[in-house]
């Protein structure tokens, strides 16, 4: 527990702090308290530099339920104040335990799984900025003697957290995209838990059974995925890479099935251990009937064919502000984050990276009426926008440029299928597994 | 409302000039941040109550790389506004809305 000081307390450092007399301390903490409420009375928010910003927030009314007499009541709409602390501070308050880190987890257990230990200094480097390995906390129990401190009060939730998740400029593609993706979003995670929980065992002979059959030239995203999983040996890996490898045999053995009846007995009756490796085989025989959706592929470049002056979207000119990112530009100007690719993709001349924006360029941004029902020439040009990310990812991150051509078939499986011989084919394939 | 406002306004009310309000508002501020670095709470009548607290181990999904990740603990800010700022604000609408 930590003690708390009185105001008084308080008064008196900052005279000694600022040489002046007590009582002028006193008047100017009185002054700046009248102001701060003018001020969010006023603008709403009242800004204090290096300290935090207040906000008034405006809670709509919710139902709720008397604690007295346990009877149901409406609790009327109103305002709350919530303070925003700047990063000097959340910096200074979270010194004592700035030096720990994240830790992956393998995804069944809770505990760390002894076996990764040698790869997961190697892992942590690629989750977080550099930093000492040693003060990882191993669970809830090892965390450092600090202090902890109560509150009394349970209004003010810690709303800092999650305004710098939100502040993200990369979208969490865990999350559902509103509006759009939500079912493809859980029928991927249906899929990824059962096969995390329900068939483990049958996972590890198939990882085994692949690298026999890596000899075969076709690039295959298993093989692939697995080799990736050997690299880095982290378990967690290895599980989402079994997952996928599953998923992705499944669908090829489908699509095998459908243009070719021969391998149909053959396949249908090996038991699913085996399917890894008769699929490469057929895969390598047959690389057409692959291909999930046999279009003529009419699409012609789609990077370009939809100039901006004739975009579905109103144009709107923005100055780009301090502490803005196109996450967040999104947010405020198309009513929802995820749409913020298209922004990147309409100002390619402006922009060289997604994840800096020049403070104070001039950007157009597309102005939408309704972010929840938009058309498909809307959604075509968003995933235009997120096949630019993907473009430039590809160029300069790879690892992770796929889950944004994923995104493009979220909001365009059109787009998507058109782009099939212009990127990566793991990239696509994965885009198109899931 | 930017600082630099509360800035004017303040020097306005206090009598000062606006590098001696800046100076003032900049050690009040950092006697503030002092006290909650070390962890101790700070109360400043009609205005609210600021206190520290721990964050548990909280442990997130990475969809990057399929698999929970453990975040560490963290201290955070809190802030409860006093009772007579909440009620005096409850219904003035900001322009934020």
């Amino acid at each position: 527990m930590s003690e708390k000081i009185t105001f008084r307390e308080l008064v008196e450092l900052i005279a000694e702090q600022s040489k002046q007399s007590q009582s002028s301390a006193n008047s100017f903490i009185g002054e700046l308290v009248q102001l701060i409420e003018n001020g969010l009375r006023q603008s709403g928010s009242v800004t204090i530099s290096g300290f935090g910003k207040f906000e008034l927030r405006w809670m709509n009314e919710r139902p709720g339920v008397n604690p007295q007499t346990g009877e149901k009541i409406t609790i009327p709409g109103q305002n709350k104040v919530v303070f925003k602390p700047y990063k000097a501070l959340r910096e200074d308050v979270n010194r004592p335990y700035a030096k720990m880190e994240a830790k992956v987890l393998s995804p069944d257990t809770t505990k760390p799984d002894p076996d990764t230990d040698s790869d997961r200094p190697q892992k942590e480097k690629i989750e977080r900025e550099e930093k000492e390995p040693n003060d990882v906390p191993q669970d809830e129990d090892k965390a450092p003697p600090t202090p902890i401190v109560l509150t009394n009060q349970e209004e003010t939730p810690p709303e800092d957290i999650e305004e710098l998740l939100i502040e993200r400029p990369v979208p969490k593609k865990k999350e559902s995209i509103p509006g759009f993706g939500e079912l493809k979003v859980e029928k991927f995670e249906d899929n990824l838990i059962e096969a995390l929980f329900s068939e483990p065992k049958e996972e590890e002979e198939e990882k085994k059974a692949v690298p026999v059959s890596t000899a075969s030239p076709t690039e295959k995203p298993g093989s692939s995925a697995v080799k990736e999983v050997q690299k880095k040996g982290a378990m967690n890996w290895t599980w989402a890479a079994a997952a996928f490898l599953v998923i992705a045999a499944i669908i090829i053995l489908m699509l095998l099935i459908r243009p070719a009846e021969d391998p149909t007995e053959v396949a249908s009756d090996e038991p699913t251990e085996q399917l890894a490796a008769p699929a490469d085989q057929a895969l390598r025989a047959l690389p057409e009937p692959a291909e999930p959706d046999p279009k003529p592929v009419p699409d012609p470049d789609p990077g370009e064919d939809i100039p901006a002056d004739i975009s579905p979207f109103d144009i709107e000119p923005i100055t780009v502000q301090q502490g803005q990112s196109l996450w967040s530009i999104a947010e405020a100007n198309m009513g929802n984050p995820y749409l913020w690719p298209v922004i990147f993709d309409l100002n390619r001349e402006t922009l060289d990276n997604p994840n800096l924006v020049p403070v104070f360029a001039e950007l157009t941004v597309p102005v939408i009426q309704d972010p929840e029902n938009m058309t498909p020439d809307q959604l075509e040009l968003v995933a235009l926008g997120y096949l630019s990310v993907y473009e430039w990812m590809a160029e300069n991150n790879p690892d992770e440029a796929r889950y944004y051509l994923w995104a493009v078939g979220v909001f365009s499986a059109d787009v998507l299928s058109g782009t099939e011989n212009q990127v990566n084919q793991d990239d696509w394939i994965f885009a198109n597994t899931r | 409302m930017t600082y630099s406002e509360l800035i004017d306004k303040l020097a306005e009310a206090t009598g000062r000039s606006k590098s001696e309000t800046r100076e003032f508002l900049g050690d009040a501020v950092s006697v503030l941040s002092d006290q909650l670095s070390k962890g101790s709470g700070v109360s400043i009548p009609d205005l609210g109550t600021f206190t520290t607290r721990v964050k548990d181990v909280q442990k997130v999904y990475n969809p990057h790389h399929d698999a929970y990740m453990l975040i560490p603990p963290k201290r955070v800010v809190d802030f409860s506004p006093s009772s007579s700022l909440k009620e005096k604000l409850k219904f003035t609408g900001g322009d934020n809305e």
